[in-house]
């Protein structure tokens, strides 16, 4: 214990240090312990639990709950700050916003981005405060999931690759830092998270061979201060695991979501993204590393601790970017500092977090049909006979996985893994000769031919067992992607919020799976639900498209 | 797949051709036919010269970079700009005589050059203007100039490598696809037999000329589900004889049924015969919903599915012209 509580008192030290730098905002002792009426994080807190204390909405009460506001987002140029180094936008070229991201709640304030924006609204009110618009020049505008705070600063990664940091109280922008060219087709769509005085934002992209990394950056100046790349370079260990330099340097495996972290043993938790090329092997035999990986790097020098790889080899795109999520308990009699992922390949895996050792893996996917066996350290043992194949081979998950990127929740009240699924196939055809290699995604082709629809799923997160499963009726006899249902959040009031199958969000009693109480929306929702505190009302608040619906239990 | 298997399918499958002609001449595919690597598609595929692949309209993209930002590289996963077959077919004996050496043929970088897929120069360029300037500099010391290049010839190579990395990213490209795999005898076995699928089907019934109806892929993928949908690559289609129906039993006993239109966790929606569209509150277990789906047996049949039978039915499908 010696060394986790040194960690600690560097860490508290650190904090100390870092928060005589500035004034106001959120502080990183606030981020480390984050009070119940905020959600200060892309995850809430660093755990990655998707879980909040407050419990004045409960399950006595739901069925009061109303519309407290609504805001869409105005997408509209003028009175807007305006940054970056892209072309500027013809009239009328702004799309209207789908918001992903998951907003921060600081000081009764709320901040959100959609790709190439960021938005701060009154979180009493849902009134725009300001707008901020990044002219990017190409990249991915796939999505944005959220910005990071530190003090008055936000963070915001951009579709061509640059960090902006934003005064968050005016949406000016206090610098931008060009992480890589986006014409290398590398792009970024994540919350960066702020852990002590770091800013951790990745890069990565899927349409060609490239390399993926997660680096970290001063808040103050957004100077690199370290860079983790996902796969080994030549010399380092790993390097065994592919078959040259070459191959590992244009390997893939960005970490493109938020990090968790264990303050104790000064750990990030990241999940790793699929090798490339991405459907065909040939010119990558063996596993891999760290691809389709949970990793634990030192949050101050960026250096891995451990890793355990959930799809050795993957030749799906099942990237194991999914939240890695932090909880304690007893098991035989001793304490265990646990970590939890359900994977996009069917895999539920739990591991102590200070080695990386297995507890518990187990299939939580029922048609997940690509494994033939396990290894005695949990590992899934991929089948070769369903990697593509000329002829065709019919495979489950499909390419939006079993899960995706849109957050599970673990609720401390019921023990319970919370997880939206999707049981769906594709035939994965191989479509090149045998000398040609392929890049990016090149070399195979996924035909989707549906499936047994998506559902909540609920698991035993100390055995692995099902308790209880919510089907989404809209969804029968498809096979849509699993982020389409958006994320999910539970509460000390024994609830578990969730989107419906067909424009709903609704509240389940976190036990049993019943539903309590829905609401309709303009649209699928299509982000994670939070809820906060300000004047003594607790708030629960989604997206769906362009909107935001905050709901309160009016008194 | 290793490449020995891969070339070992490929065998098999035109072994499959000659002994389907030999043994039962019947299910023998036509003559168009030469080999399993030709596949003729609908509709059938542009003449000479090849479909150069990273055209534009390919389907299955993912529609990367829509959304008012201008895309890099042109756009990604099949949906990238239609390239200059024959400007490609000028470049290629330059590309190798001046380029390849060093490059490699393939483009992807030798020892002595770097990969061009990873090269910011060509992933910058527009119509080889940009590598137009670098060919003619150089990069001392180790990328000699270019100076002798005509700007044709730049140009062709310049869309000779745009067009190789977007080919080479672009996913759901058919041109080459060859699912004709399986043995057409095996597939006939299954078919009238473990299969069960004369339960509903018949190849002189509504499965009558379906060899001719379908390209190979399309064929496989629709008797695996013929109703696909959601996902990357799926295209959604809709018949009569797959439509879901629904019956609504009321707390009072009362009964509704019809096509059903829409069913969430708190509504189901029916369009009834006489064309009445009806929706109805749920709560919970109540009123009771059972929906019927006439393609329940190719859900079933998705968790048990081999893939050699799967082959095989696609082998005998294509020989029902």
């Amino acid at each position: 214990m010696r060394r986790p509580l040194l960690a600690l008192v560097a860490m508290v030290a650190l904090t100390v240090a870092v928060a005589g730098r500035q004034q106001g905002g959120l502080t990183p002792a606030q981020i480390l312990k984050p009070s119940p009426e905020s959600w200060p994080t892309f995850h809430g807190d660093y755990t990655g639990r998707h879980y909040s204390a407050l419990n004045q909405i409960n399950q006595t009460n739901v069925k009061g709950l109303s519309l407290a506001w609504t805001a869409r987002l105005n997408t509209a140029l003028q009175g807007a700050t305006i940054g970056g180094f892209g072309p500027e936008p013809a009239a009328g070229a702004v799309p209207n916003a789908n918001i992903k991201a998951t907003p921060l709640l600081v000081e009764g304030m709320l901040y959100l981005a959609t790709p190439n924006n960021a938005y701060a609204l009154d979180g009493r009110t849902g009134r725009q405060l300001w707008h901020y618009y990044w002219k990017s020049q190409g990249g991915s505008n796939i999505g944005n999931r959220g910005l990071g705070m530190w003090g008055n600063y936000l963070f915001l990664d951009t579709p061509d690759q640059y960090l902006v940091s934003l005064d968050a109280r005016t949406g000016k922008e206090r610098w931008n830092q060009k992480k890589a060219d986006y014409k290398g087709d590398l792009y970024a769509t994540t919350a960066p998270t702020v852990v002590g005085n770091h800013v951790l934002t990745p890069a990565g992209g899927d349409y060609t061979d490239v390399p993926g990394w997660l680096e970290s950056r001063d808040p103050e100046t957004g100077a690199l201060q370290w860079r983790w790349y996902g796969t080994p370079r030549a010399g380092e260990p790993g390097i065994e695991t592919w078959p040259s330099a070459f191959a590992a340097e244009r390997g893939g495996a960005a970490p493109w979501q938020p990090a968790t972290y264990d303050p104790e043993t000064n750990l990030i938790f990241v999940g790793t993204g699929n090798p490339q090329p991405v459907l065909i092997g040939d010119s990558r035999p063996g596993d891999n590393l760290y691809t389709c990986s949970i990793v634990a790097l030192n949050a101050d020098t960026g250096k891995l601790a451990w890793y355990y790889q959930v799809s050795p080899h993957d030749t799906h795109d099942w990237d194991a970017t999914q939240t890695a999520v932090l909880f304690d308990a007893v098991i035989n009699g001793r304490q265990r500092k646990l970590l939890a992922q359900a994977s996009r390949n069917g895999v539920f895996f739990v591991l102590d977090r200070t080695s990386g050792e297995k507890v518990l893996t187990t299939q939580y996917l029922p048609s997940a049909n690509w494994i033939s066996g396990f290894k005695p350290n949990g590992q899934p043992i991929p089948n070769a006979a369903k990697e593509p194949q000329v002829g065709g081979a019919l495979v489950s998950p499909h390419n939006g996985g079993a899960t995706n990127w849109a957050p599970p929740s673990y609720s401390p009240l019921t023990g319970l893994f919370y997880v939206n699924t999707v049981e769906g196939y594709v035939v994965h055809y191989r479509t090149i000769g045998p000398t040609d290699v392929p890049n990016g995604y090149g070399g195979g082709a996924e035909h989707a031919v549906g499936g047994h629809g998506a559902a909540l799923r609920a698991i035993e997160a100390l055995t692995g067992k099902e308790r209880w499963v919510h089907n989404y009726p809209a969804s029968d006899g498809t096979a849509p992607r699993p982020e389409a249902f958006g994320g999910l959040l539970t509460t000390a009031g024994g609830l578990l919020f969730a989107g419906g199958s067909s424009g709903h969000v609704m509240a389940m009693d976190a036990a049993t799976g019943k539903v309590l109480w829905h609401s309709g929306l303009v649209q699928q929702m299509s982000n994670t639900p939070i809820t906060y505190m300000l004047d003594g009302s607790q708030y629960v608040l989604v997206a769906a498209g362009d909107t935001l619906y905050a709901f309160s239990v009016q008194r | 797949m290793s490449r020995t298997t891969f070339a070992l399918s490929l065998g098999a499958a035109a072994l499959f051709v000659a002994i389907a002609s030999a043994q039962d001449p019947e299910h023998a595919p036509p003559s168009s036919v030469a080999g399993a690597i030709q596949v003729p598609a609908t509709p059938p595929p542009p003449a000479q010269p090849a479909p150069v692949p990273g055209q534009a309209g390919q389907a299955g993209g993912r529609g990367r970079g829509a959304g008012g930002t201008p895309p890099a590289g042109g756009g990604g996963f099949g949906r990238g700009p239609a390239f200059d077959a024959a400007a490609i077919e000028r470049a290629r004996p330059v590309y190798e005589a001046q380029c390849g050496f060093c490059h490699g043929n393939d483009a992807r970088g030798r020892a002595g050059g770097p990969d061009l897929g990873r090269s910011l120069v060509v992933l910058s360029d527009t119509k080889g203007k940009e590598l137009g300037a670098f060919l003619r500099a150089g990069r001392p010391p180790a990328m000699p100039a270019f100076p002798g290049l005509t700007d044709e010839q730049i140009s062709d190579i310049a869309e000779f490598l745009h067009q190789r990395f977007e080919a080479a990213k672009s996913r759901n490209l058919t041109d080459t696809m060859a699912p004709l795999v399986g043995d057409a005898a095996a597939g006939a076995a299954y078919f009238n037999g473990a299969g069960k699928c004369t339960t509903c089907h018949s190849i002189t019934g509504d499965l009558a000329k379906i060899g001719s109806k379908y390209d190979p892929a399309t064929l496989q993928d629709r008797l695996v589900n013929p109703r696909p949908g959601g996902g990357r690559g799926g295209q959604a289609t809709t018949s009569p004889r797959s439509t879901r129906t629904v019956t609504v039993t009321l707390a009072n006993g009362q009964t509704a049924a019809g096509r059903l239109e829409f069913v969430s966790e708190f509504v189901v929606t029916l369009v009834d015969d006489s064309g009445n569209r009806r929706t109805f509150t749920r709560n919970g277990d109540v009123p009771k919903v059972v929906v019927t789906d006439p393609l329940k047996a190719h859900f079933d049949m998705l968790r048990t599915f081999r893939d050699k039978d799967m082959q095989d039915l696609t082998a005998y499908l294509w020989t029902i012209k």
